[in-house]
């Protein structure tokens, strides 16, 4: 109890002038709701034959990563593919180069963004989400900058909105793949410094299937 | 009580007007300054997800800083530095104090064993009561008093020598 603390004024004086505070330190509020809005990996349990309903997400630096099978993704722990990996989407920007992948594993569909643009930093990206139908859509959003957010759809989605945390908002529309017949992807590149904190889904009428809130704490 | 809950709008606000002194309640346990970086970060990151469970008691400065303080404490049980070699050296002493009597303090503080030194640092940099640093470090409200209590025991004569002068 703060009340019962007779706290001695000198010495907290004398640490506080001893371990000055830097006050140029300033913080990156906007890589914060990045961070808070990305998933943790689920972890695999032995014997657990119940379906994580929870979206996965790496993201590493490139160097960083062990080429597995010729993938980065693979490796101990990550989710066993069921099908092949697919090359959905591709852009280049100037020096700006980026992959979206995808394939079916164990833990629903995996979608996965490999940026190599060497400044500041090549990222990657996973997200597997085994619930993608029941919910409209899966995401995975980078911290890094620029910021993406990406995931797979339900097929009847056409379009996908995200609200930013700078009052903007961002649309895009859906990427088909003739190798995914139950599924849609899409991926938006954000300003830097922004996250997104609504997601939404529409379909070709422009009616809303689908909403995320990223911010909200998963089950 | 039903929580009150935090919202994005306070956090942002604590983020930005307490970054400094969350980093330096970080950095005085992970005496790295990107591990407590990433402390503060992490701390934060949590408390966004957690903010509907924030009951309004006391000040929000310190509930921010048992956050800060539990993900420090997981970063520097990552590593095994020594106690604050980088933080900022003392710049700007009062009428009362020297750099010469900031700097004993300073090393004196370095001396004391690691549990002193961080009972001192989240009693006073976090403004954490005895009962949430008991929590913390999982030991006993009396564990915590004795500890504050040899700390100071251990500083004294530096103190009396700053206040003295």
């Amino acid at each position: 109890m703060k009340a019962q603390i007779a706290a001695d004024a000198r010495l907290g004086r004398a640490l506080d002038q001893a371990f000055p505070v830097d006050s140029s330190a300033a913080g990156n509020w906007a890589d914060v709701l990045s961070a808070a809005s990305a998933v943790k990996r689920p972890r695999r349990r032995l014997g657990t034959a119940v379906a994580l309903a929870t979206a996965a997400v790496l993201i590493l630096g490139l160097p960083a990563l062990a080429a597995i099978n010729g993938w980065w993704f693979f490796g101990p722990g990550t989710p066993t593919a069921t099908g092949p990996v697919v090359q959905v989407a591709s852009a280049t920007e100037g020096s700006d180069v980026w992959v979206l992948n995808a394939y079916s594993s164990d833990h629903g569909i995996c979608t996965v963004l490999t940026r190599t643009t060497p400044s500041p930093a090549p990222i990657a990206a996973e997200g597997c989400d085994p619930d993608v139908h029941a919910r409209g859509l899966s995401y995975v959003q980078t911290g890094a900058s620029p910021p993406f957010v990406f995931g797979a759809v339900s097929p009847n989605v056409t379009r996908v909105t995200a609200s930013l945390t700078n009052g903007q908002t961002v649309s895009v529309e859906t990427i088909h793949s003739d190798s995914f017949d139950q599924y849609l992807f899409y991926v938006a590149k954000l300003p830097s410094g922004t996250s997104a904190t609504v997601l939404n889904a529409f379909d070709e009428s422009g009616r809303q299937v689908a909403q995320i809130h990223t911010l909200e704490q998963r089950p | 009580m039903m929580p009150r809950g935090a919202s994005l709008t306070e956090l942002q606000a604590l983020y930005e007007r307490e970054y400094p002194r969350l980093l330096r309640l970080a950095w005085s346990i992970t005496a790295d300054r990107a591990a407590a970086q990433d402390a503060v970060q992490d701390a934060f990151v949590s408390l966004i997800r957690h903010r509907k469970s924030y009951r309004g008691e006391g000040n929000i400065f310190s509930w921010a800083g048992r956050s800060v303080a539990r993900e420090a404490l997981r970063q520097r049980s990552r590593a095994s530095k020594e106690l604050g070699g980088e933080m900022p050296e003392p710049a700007d002493p009062s009428s009362q104090t020297d750099l010469e009597q900031l700097s004993a303090i300073r090393n004196e503080t370095r001396r004391l064993p690691e549990r002193q030194r961080h009972v001192l640092f989240l009693r006073y940099f976090g403004d954490l009561a005895y009962d949430e640093i008991a929590d913390i470090l999982g030991v006993s409200v009396g564990t915590v008093s004795s500890t504050i209590h040899d700390a100071q025991a251990a500083l004294k004569p530096r103190l009396e020598e700053v206040h003295t002068r």
